[in-house]
């Protein structure tokens, strides 16, 4: 289904937090939503999973208003990874990810429940950790089990109703390379599959080398939308990011962006 | 999986057990088995057995299940370990009203029939209205704020013993023991008519809490985590706190405030089953149930032939038990 943003704006104690924002997001497709720290990354999230009602403006969800959406529908199409997960009670990682199949698995035979949660777990790489407490997972650990938590939310809706929307929050800030490459397989493979992903990255080149579209947030305003090639630049970086310096961006085989501080190795080669 | 059937089982036999415990203990000794395989002699024995002490466990049974099963829901809704029923407001909307009806003589002021249910009758008004008071106050935009009735259920509490603090200090000595037996709580003088009217808030509670178990799971995660994922999360609340202020109002309103129950019998039963409420409530009814009746039994025999308050012995015996359990668990904040 397709998730479209129109005019939406968020204001909070009289703060303006998102202004005026027009976004969409296809069946299949990838966004990444890229800006400096307190641009309203997470509310813009928070706006397209329909947990913050926009202030103004419409969010539309296979041409249906949000707003209109049951909580129970809305579960079934989309699925939200916090940026921080954090409980102090002993669930094992097998019930954490079960709850995400709670309501919209509701049809699913038990059997196939303990399948959907299985693949999932081995998917985001925890295959043996089952039983083991969540309250004991390492922090990079603990992200992944709600990761799973939050696809097999999907497996439950999805399996009835098309594809749905995975919308992460930085889901790859505490992973070591490896489980960030998995992660991002995870988020391709979903694509692949017909689903749209949304997610909030900090690294560029992540964004760059994965998302079909990238929105750069500012200040609450959409500043840049387009493909990855056409939106990351030197002159970009310097504007959003405030990182006065040149040439930030190679452009390797495949056409996309990579960035990386040209002046800053210099200054380091200068040392050695 | 199986240890927690277990634990589940053996609880309910305790209980079980607690009970005809409980039955037989008391002033004069009552063979129960001669009274089963009916002889004529002991019909002053059934009646004692019948009416004086089979309510008094009932009631015991009742209250017990309403303070263990509240207090696990309070300590899911406000994802706080220390939570207790009395946290909405209910025990001391019901202490204060409680208070005002005895220091104010309204018992007596009444022909004697209306006179003995004033007090629980008020007290249940008391409770049910001060829940209401605080979950009106906590709503903003067809939202409950869990922390606001968190902290002014504290202020409220705070309030009201202050208010009852008045009362005492403007009564007679005979209302004060009366309010001081009250909130040290007690099963004294519970008869059936008592126990059949609070039978209807625990169908009340029961059925808001049927199906409660897998949203507060969901809630541990947090509100947002819970509602995204599909969970009725406002209804859940609305169930939750209409489940604790319709079982905990009935029973605090006719046995007084005990306390301890609640805070402790969750963690105990958290210790073999974990988190998931599904156990969690189950083995908390019935491990509270268990305790109440088995305190009571002490209550009657500590200083038989006189009675100890049984407030003062869940207490005495709750205090060290959760000390225990904050030591144990070292980080000594968590739901599980």
């Amino acid at each position: 289904m397709k998730l479209r943003l129109e005019e939406c704006c968020v204001v909070r104690q009289n703060k303006t937090l998102l202004e005026s924002l027009y976004l969409s997001v296809k069946p299949g497709e990838i966004l990444a939503i890229i800006g400096p720290n307190g641009a309203g990354k997470s509310t813009l999230l928070r706006v397209m999973s329909g947990s913050i009602q926009p202030t103004s403006g419409t969010v539309w969800l296979g041409g249906r208003n949000m707003a209109e959406f049951s909580g129970m529908e809305l579960a079934q199409h989309r699925a939200l990874l916090a940026q921080e997960c954090t409980t102090t009670a002993r669930f094992s990682v097998q019930d954490l990810v079960s709850m995400g199949l709670t309501y919209t698995g509701k049809h699913i035979v038990r059997k196939k429940k303990n399948e959907i949660i299985e693949s999932v777990l081995d998917r985001v790489g925890l295959a043996d950790f089952g039983e083991r407490d969540s309250t004991t997972l390492s922090g990079g650990e603990r992200q992944r089990a709600h990761l799973a938590r939050v696809v097999a939310q999907l497996h439950g809706g999805v399996e009835s109703r098309g594809a749905g929307i995975l919308l992460l929050d930085e889901p790859l800030a505490a992973q070591d390379l490896a489980h960030q490459k998995l992660i991002m397989e995870c988020v391709l493979a979903y694509a692949a599959q017909g689903g749209s992903v949304v997610l909030v990255l900090h690294d560029l080149n992540w964004a760059a080398a994965c998302a079909d579209t990238i929105a750069v947030l500012s200040r609450g305003r959409l500043h840049a939308q387009g493909k990855p090639v056409e939106v990351l630049n030197t002159h970009l970086l310097a504007e959003v990011f405030g990182v006065q310096s040149r040439n930030y961006v190679t452009h390797v085989g495949t056409g996309r962006p990579f960035i990386i501080p040209h002046d800053l190795m210099e200054r380091s080669s200068l040392r050695t | 999986m199986s240890t927690k059937l277990i634990f589940l089982v053996i609880i309910l036999l305790s209980l079980l057990i607690s009970i005809l415990f409980s039955l037989n203990i008391g002033a004069t000794h009552i063979n129960l088995w001669a009274l089963v395989s009916s002889q004529a002699h002991q019909a002053l024995n059934r009646e004692v057995v019948l009416f004086i002490r089979a309510p008094r466990v009932a009631m015991g049974v009742l209250a017990g299940a309403a303070l263990g099963g509240a207090g696990a829901i309070m300590q899911g809704l406000f994802r706080n370990p220390l939570a207790d029923p009395s946290l909405i407001g209910v025990s001391s909307g019901a202490g204060l009203v409680t208070s005002v009806l005895i220091v104010c003589g309204v018992p007596e002021f009444l022909p004697p029939a209306y006179g003995a249910w004033s007090l629980p009758l008020g007290g249940m008004g008391g409770g049910f209205g001060a829940t209401a008071l605080l979950y009106l106050f906590a709503r903003r935009q067809g939202e409950t704020s869990i922390s606001t009735i968190l902290l002014a259920g504290v202020a409220f509490s705070a309030f009201c013993g202050a208010l009852t603090g008045i009362l005492v200090f403007r009564a007679t000595d005979q209302a004060l023991r009366d309010i001081t037996f009250w909130t040290m709580g007690s099963l004294v003088g519970v008869n059936w008519s008592r126990v059949l009217l609070v039978l209807p808030f625990f169908a009340v509670s029961l059925l808001c809490t049927v199906g409660l178990a897998q949203p507060l799971n969901a809630l541990l995660l947090g509100e947002a985590d819970a509602s995204l994922m599909g969970f009725p999360v406002e209804r859940t609340k609305q169930l939750a706190m209409v489940a604790c202020a319709a079982s905990v109002g009935a029973s605090v309103s006719m046995v007084g405030s005990i306390g301890f129950i609640g805070v402790v019998v969750p963690h105990l039963v958290r210790l073999v089953t974990g988190p998931d409420y599904r156990w969690v409530l189950p083995g908390s009814v019935l491990l509270g149930a268990m305790l109440l009746v088995m305190s009571d039994s002490l209550a009657r025999i500590v200083a038989a032939p006189a009675e100890v308050p049984v407030g003062i012995i869940t207490a005495i015996l709750g205090a060290p038990v959760f000390v225990w359990l904050l030591v144990r668990t070292h980080k000594g904040s968590s739901v599980s």
